[in-house]
C-alpha cells in the first residue's frame, strides 16, 4: 500500500514536472540490483564499501540536507563498526545536540535522570557530540542488520521502549529492552577503532545503539556492508509516537538519501518482519518523499568548505574517507572456524589482526569447580547446533535458521569462549557476552556485596538555566539497587547467598519500569527507575553501573582526549564534578561490558554449584533463550551430567516477589525448522 | 376513549350455523324436546324450558324423484338441477331444531360493553400480583391506572458453565507455575457465565387494534462471568 502510494506520488510529480531532467522524482527503490535473494551466504571478499561508495553516500545525504535547508552531520561505518568517514555541515558551534526522550515547549529535557538533559556544547564545556551521535546511529543501522533483516534506528526505537508495540498500554516492554547500552567503548570485548585504517571489529559505538531515527544499513548485492547515520535536528532522542509519522524527519530523510543505491532489499526491511505479532517499522520516509533525486546529487569532490567537511573524531576517524572491510573475512575480525572446534556446525569465530582466534574455548578461572575447556567447547558446539536448526524470528525468508552469537563465561565474568554463525547481526556479539555475564553475576553469592562496593553513579547536571554555573553531579548508590531487590523479595539474603538462579529474562522482569512488565500504574521493578525518572536514557541499574564510563568516553572523544579515555571495564569507574574519572576495578571482568536486561542468558551449574553462564543474542529473544538453555541441556547429556542447568528448586521461576512469579526461560513456538516438535524445553 | 363493542348478532349466527351442522345426527336419536319461553319446541334443553313430547315427524315423500310433493317439503327443495337432471332436496324439515331458530326478539342493536378486562372482572376471575397464571397487572392484563396505561414485566436468567481443554500460552511477563519454559502451558479453562435481565414496559393504548400510543421500556441486564484459566495473562493482562 505504502509502495503503491509512493509510486503514485512519483507519477504525479512526474506529470507536474513534465518528466524533464532534474526532477526530484525517485521511482526506484534505491536498492542495489538483484539483491533480494540473500539468505546468509552472500557476503564475500568483494562485499565492502569502497572510498567512492562512502563519498557517494555522503554526497547524496548532503544534497538532501541542503534541499531541506538544514545542516547535518553524517557518519558512514562498515558492518563491524569501522568509521569510514564523518562529514559535518555548518559551524560546529551551532551543531548542538541534546540527549532527551522528550522536551518541553522551551526545548529543554523534561527528565533529568541518567543521560537525559545532556546538551553539548555547553558554556562550561564547549565541545560537540553531533559526530558521536551520527556514528552511533550509523553503527545501529549496520549492527542490527543482516542478509535476512534490515533494521534502522527507527526499528530500534520500536523495540526498546516500555511497551511493545510503542504506546500500547498494558503490553510488555520491547523485546530488546536495554540493548541501547551495548557496544560501549568501555567494553572489554569490543575493540576501539584505529583511526588510520579499518581494523578487525567489532568496534564500539560512543553512545551505544541509537533509537533516534536516522540510522540505516547499507547493502551491496543483498548483503550488509555498513551503515549511515545522520543527525541534523540536534535532538538525540527516539520515536515515542509510533501512531503518527514524525513531524520532523530531516534526520531520516537525509540518511535515506544517503542509502540510495545501497538501500536495503525491500523484502528484508523491518516492515516485512514481525515480532510478537507486531510488524516492525523501517522508515517513516521513502525515496519518493525526498526533496532531491539522490542519483543526481553533486559529486563529493564538488562539495566546498562552505558546505562543510570531513571531521576528525578522536578514536573514531582521522578526517579522511576509508575503505570498509569485507564481512566474514579475516580483516573484518570474523571468519569461518578452521580449528575443527566448530567446523561441523559451520561456526564463525572472532580473530585479531593477525588472523589468530580471539576467544577459543578455555578453562574457567574460578577454582576447583571451574569449567574445563572441553566443557566450554561442548556447550558452544551444542548451542550452535541448536541455533542451526532453530527457526529465526526476525529473519527473511521465513523458515531460515537463527543466526546468533554465543558466549560462555565463568563466575568471574571471564570470557571462556565465543562462537557465531555466518550472518548473525553484529550487535549480538557484545550483547551475548553481556547476557552471559549478567545471568552469572546475579546468581552469585557476592552480587550484593559487589554492587555495594562500587562507586556511585554520577549524573552530570548541566545548569541550563544558569549557563555560567559549574557542572554538578547527582550521585546514585548502586548498593541501593541490591537492598531494593532484597526488600522487594522480602529476602534479606537475596544476592548474598546464591540462592536464586537468575536468567537474563528474570533480571529483565526486575528491571522494567512496571512490575509485572508492561502493566501501567504498577510500581517499578527494583532494578529500574520509577515512572517519571525512567526512560531509555535512564534505565536504572543497567545504566547506572556504566554511566560514569559512558560519560568518560563521550567526554574524552568530545574533548579530543582532554578527558582521559575509559579503560576496558564498564563498571567501577568513579567520577567527580570536575570530570576526573578513575577506574577502581581495573581488570575486573564480572560485568566488564555492562549489564544486559533482555532475555538470552542463563547460569551454568555443576552439582548445584554455580560455575558460569551462557549468553546468546541475535535472532529473537525466545530463540536466544532456547539456544542457550537447550544447548546447555544437550551438552550436559553429552558430558554425562558434569555441567547442568540450574537446580529447578532455585530457579528464578520458583520466586514470586510481590506476588508475581518471575520467569526463567521462554522457548518459542514451533522452534525447529526440521521438525514439528513443540514444548522442547519442558523436560530440562 | 375506545370501547370494545361486541357484535352479539354475529356471534348468535355463528352459533346457529354450528348447531345446524350437527342437527341431523342429533335429531334421529332425540325423543325428548323442550319448550322455551317463546313457545318453540327444540331438542336442546335451555334454561327455564319445559320438557314436552316431541312433535311427530313429517313423513318424507317423493324424495327421490325430486318432483314437487307440496307441503313443507317444497321449502327444502334446492333450486335448479344438475346437468344430468338429478335434483336434490334436503329431506323433510325436522319437527324440532336442536337450538331455537332466532326470533325477532333475539335481534338487538350493537351496544358497547366494558373493556375486556372489565368483563373478566365481572366474571370474578381471581387476581394476584404473585401469580402469573391469573390475571395480573404486572403482565398487562389490566391497566395499572387510568383506562389504558399498562405495565408489563418480563424477567429471564441464563446460566452457562463450560469446562474445556484448549491450547493456551504461558504468560509472557509472568507464569502461573514454575517450570513453564515453553510457549504452551496448561490447557484447562473453566468459564462460568450468569446473566439475569428484566424488561419493564410501561405503555398506553389499546394494543389489540393498533400499536401503543406511548411506550417506555427499561431493560436492565446483569452479567457475571468468571473465566478461570490454567495460565496467567490469558484473559486479564494484570496477573
Amino acid at each position: 500500500m505504502k509502495l503503491r502510494h509512493g509510486i503514485l506520488n512519483a507519477f504525479l510529480v512526474c506529470a507536474l514536472a513534465g518528466c524533464g531532467g532534474g526532477s526530484p522524482a525517485v521511482t526506484a527503490t534505491g536498492t542495489s540490483p538483484s539483491g533480494d535473494n540473500c539468505s546468509g551466504t552472500c557476503a564475500s571478499a568483494s562485499s565492502f564499501l569502497t572510498q567512492a561508495d562512502v563519498q557517494l553516500v555522503i554526497s547524496q545525504a548532503v544534497a538532501e540536507a541542503k534541499a531541506r535547508g538544514v545542516n547535518a552531520t553524517i557518519a558512514v561505518v562498515d558492518r563491524v563498526g569501522n568509521v569510514l568517514g564523518v562529514y559535518r555541515m555548518g559551524d560546529r558551534a551551532t551543531r548542538g545536540v541534546l540527549i532527551a526522550t522528550s522536551v518541553d515547549a522551551s526545548g529543554k529535557a523534561t527528565l533529568s535522570s541518567g543521560l537525559e538533559g545532556i546538551k553539548l556544547p555547553d558554556p562550561n564545556l564547549p565541545v560537540n557530540i553531533d559526530d558521536q551521535a551520527a556514528i552511533a546511529k550509523a553503527i545501529t543501522g549496520a549492527y542490527l542488520s543482516s542478509e535476512g533483516n534490515a533494521f534502522t534506528s527507527r526499528t530500534a526505537s520500536q523495540i526498546v521502549q516500555e511497551h511493545f508495540n510503542v504506546q500500547e498500554s498494558h503490553t510488555a516492554s520491547g523485546p530488546l529492552f536495554g540493548v541501547q547500552f551495548s557496544q560501549l567503548a568501555c567494553s572489554d570485548f569490543i575493540s576501539p577503532n584505529d583511526v588510520a585504517a579499518p581494523t578487525p571489529g567489532p568496534h564500539n559505538s560512543p553512545l551505544g545503539l541509537s533509537a533516534d531515527p536516522g540510522g540505516f544499513p547499507l547493502y551491496k548485492a543483498g548483503t550488509p556492508v555498513g551503515g549511515v547515520g545522520v543527525i541534523a535536528d540536534g535532538l538525540y532522542s527516539l520515536d515515542k509516537d509510533i501512531a503518527a509519522p514524525d513531524s520532523n524527519y530531516d534526520d531520516e530523510a537525509i540518511a535515506l538519501a544517503g542509502t540510495y543505491s545501497f538501500a536495503a532489499p525491500v523484502d528484508r526491511r523491518a516492515d516485512r518482519i514481525t515480532a510478537g505479532g507486531v510488524t516492525l517499522r523501517f522508515s517513516d520516509v521513502d525515496f519518493s518523499q525526498l526533496r532531491t533525486d539522490p542519483a543526481s546529487a553533486p559529486a563529493f569532490s564538488s562539495l566546498t568548505a562552505a558546505t562543510g567537511g570531513l571531521v576528525a573524531v578522536t578514536g573514531y576517524s582521522d578526517g579522511l574517507v576509508h575503505t570498509g572491510t569485507a564481512f566474514d573475512q579475516p580483516a573484518s575480525g570474523i571468519r569461518a572456524d578452521a580449528s575443527g572446534d566448530f567446523t561441523a556446525q559451520n561456526g564463525y569465530i572472532f580473530v585479531d589482526g593477525a588472523n589468530n582466534p580471539l576467544h577459543p574455548p578455555m578453562p574457567g578461572t574460578d577454582g576447583a569447580n571451574a569449567l574445563t575447556a572441553a566443557e566450554v567447547r561442548q556447550i558452544l558446539q551444542a548451542a550452535l547446533g541448536i541455533a542451526n536448526k532453530a527457526r529465526a524470528q526476525i529473519r527473511r525468508p521465513d523458515g531460515a535458521p537463527a543466526q546468533v552469537t554465543i558466549s560462555v563465561v565463568d563466575t568471574n565474568g571471564v570470557n571462556l569462549g565465543m562462537v557465531r554463525t555466518a550472518d548473525a547481526p553484529m550487535f549480538g556479539a557484545d550483547v551475548s557476552l553481556q547476557k552471559a555475564r549478567s545471568a552469572t553475576f546475579m546468581s552469585t553469592a557476592s552480587a550484593a556485596a559487589y554492587l555495594q562496593a562500587l562507586p556511585s553513579a554520577n549524573y552530570i547536571v548541566f545548569p541550563l538555566n544558569n549557563p555560567v554555573a559549574p557542572l554538578t553531579v547527582t550521585p546514585v548508590s548502586l548498593g541501593g539497587y541490591a537492598s531494593a531487590a532484597q526488600t522487594f523479595f522480602g529476602m534479606p539474603s537475596l544476592l548474598t547467598d546464591g540462592g536464586v538462579a537468575f536468567t537474563d529474562r528474570a533480571i529483565g522482569n526486575l528491571a522494567r519500569p512496571f512490575f509485572p512488565d508492561g502493566i501501567d500504574g504498577e510500581p517499578n521493578g527494583p532494578f529500574s527507575k520509577p515512572a517519571g525518572q525512567w526512560s531509555v536514557f535512564s534505565t536504572g541499574l543497567q545504566l547506572d553501573l556504566s554511566i560514569n564510563a559512558i560519560l568518560q568516553h563521550v567526554l574524552s572523544v568530545a574533548t579530543a582526549g582532554g578527558v582521559a579515555d575509559v579503560g576496558n571495564n564498564c563498571v567501577g569507574v568513579s567520577s567527580t564534578p570536575n570530570l576526573v574519572f578513575t577506574q577502581t576495578l581495573p581488570g575486573d571482568k564480572r560485568l566488564a561490558n555492562g549489564l544486559q536486561i533482555f532475555p538470552g542468558g542463563s547460569p551454568i551449574y555443576r552439582n548445584g554449584v554455580l560455575v558460569g553462564g551462557i549468553g546468546v543474542s541475535g535472532d529473537g529473544v525466545d530463540q536466544d533463550d532456547m539456544i542457550g538453555f537447550l544447548g546447555l541441556a544437550q551438552a550436559s547429556q553429552s558430558l554425562g551430567g558434569s555441567v547442568q542447568e540450574a537446580p529447578a528448586a532455585i530457579r528464578s521461576d520458583q520466586f514470586s516477589p510481590q506476588g508475581t512469579r518471575l520467569r526463567y526461560v521462554q522457548c518459542p513456538q514451533s522452534p525447529f525448522i526440521d521438525s514439528n516438535q513443540e514444548n522442547v524445553c519442558a523436560s530440562y | 376513549m375506545r370501547r370494545t363493542d361486541f357484535k352479539m348478532k354475529s356471534i348468535g349466527l355463528a352459533v346457529l350455523l354450528a348447531a345446524n351442522a350437527a342437527a341431523v345426527g342429533i335429531a334421529a336419536a332425540a325423543d325428548t324436546c323442550y319448550r322455551d319461553d317463546s313457545g318453540r319446541i327444540v331438542h336442546r334443553r335451555l334454561p327455564r324450558s319445559v320438557e314436552v313430547p316431541c312433535p311427530k315427524a313429517t313423513t318424507p315423500s317423493g324424495v327421490e324423484s325430486g318432483t314437487a310433493t307440496g307441503g313443507d317439503a317444497d321449502i327444502y327443495k334446492l333450486p335448479g338441477a344438475f346437468k344430468n337432471g338429478t335434483t336434490f332436496d334436503r329431506g323433510p324439515r325436522p319437527a324440532a331444531s336442536p337450538v331455537p331458530r332466532p326470533g325477532l326478539e333475539d335481534y338487538v342493536q350493537s351496544m358497547p360493553v366494558p373493556d375486556r378486562w372489565r368483563i373478566v372482572d365481572a366474571l370474578g376471575y381471581p387476581q394476584n400480583l404473585f401469580d402469573p397464571y391469573d390475571r395480573n397487572v404486572l403482565k398487562g392484563d389490566k391497566p395499572v391506572h387510568g383506562d389504558d396505561w399498562f405495565f408489563n414485566l418480563t424477567a429471564f436468567s441464563d446460566t452457562l458453565f463450560e469446562s474445556r481443554n484448549v491450547v493456551q500460552p504461558v504468560g509472557s511477563a509472568t507464569s502461573a507455575q514454575p517450570g513453564s519454559d515453553d510457549i504452551f502451558g496448561r490447557t484447562r479453562q473453566n468459564v462460568f457465565v450468569q446473566t439475569v435481565g428484566a424488561e419493564f414496559v410501561y405503555y398506553k393504548g389499546d394494543t389489540v387494534f393498533k400499536p401503543p400510543e406511548w411506550e417506555f421500556r427499561f431493560t436492565p441486564v446483569f452479567n457475571f462471568n468468571h473465566a478461570n484459566l490454567g495460565e496467567v495473562q490469558g484473559v486479564n493482562i494484570d496477573p
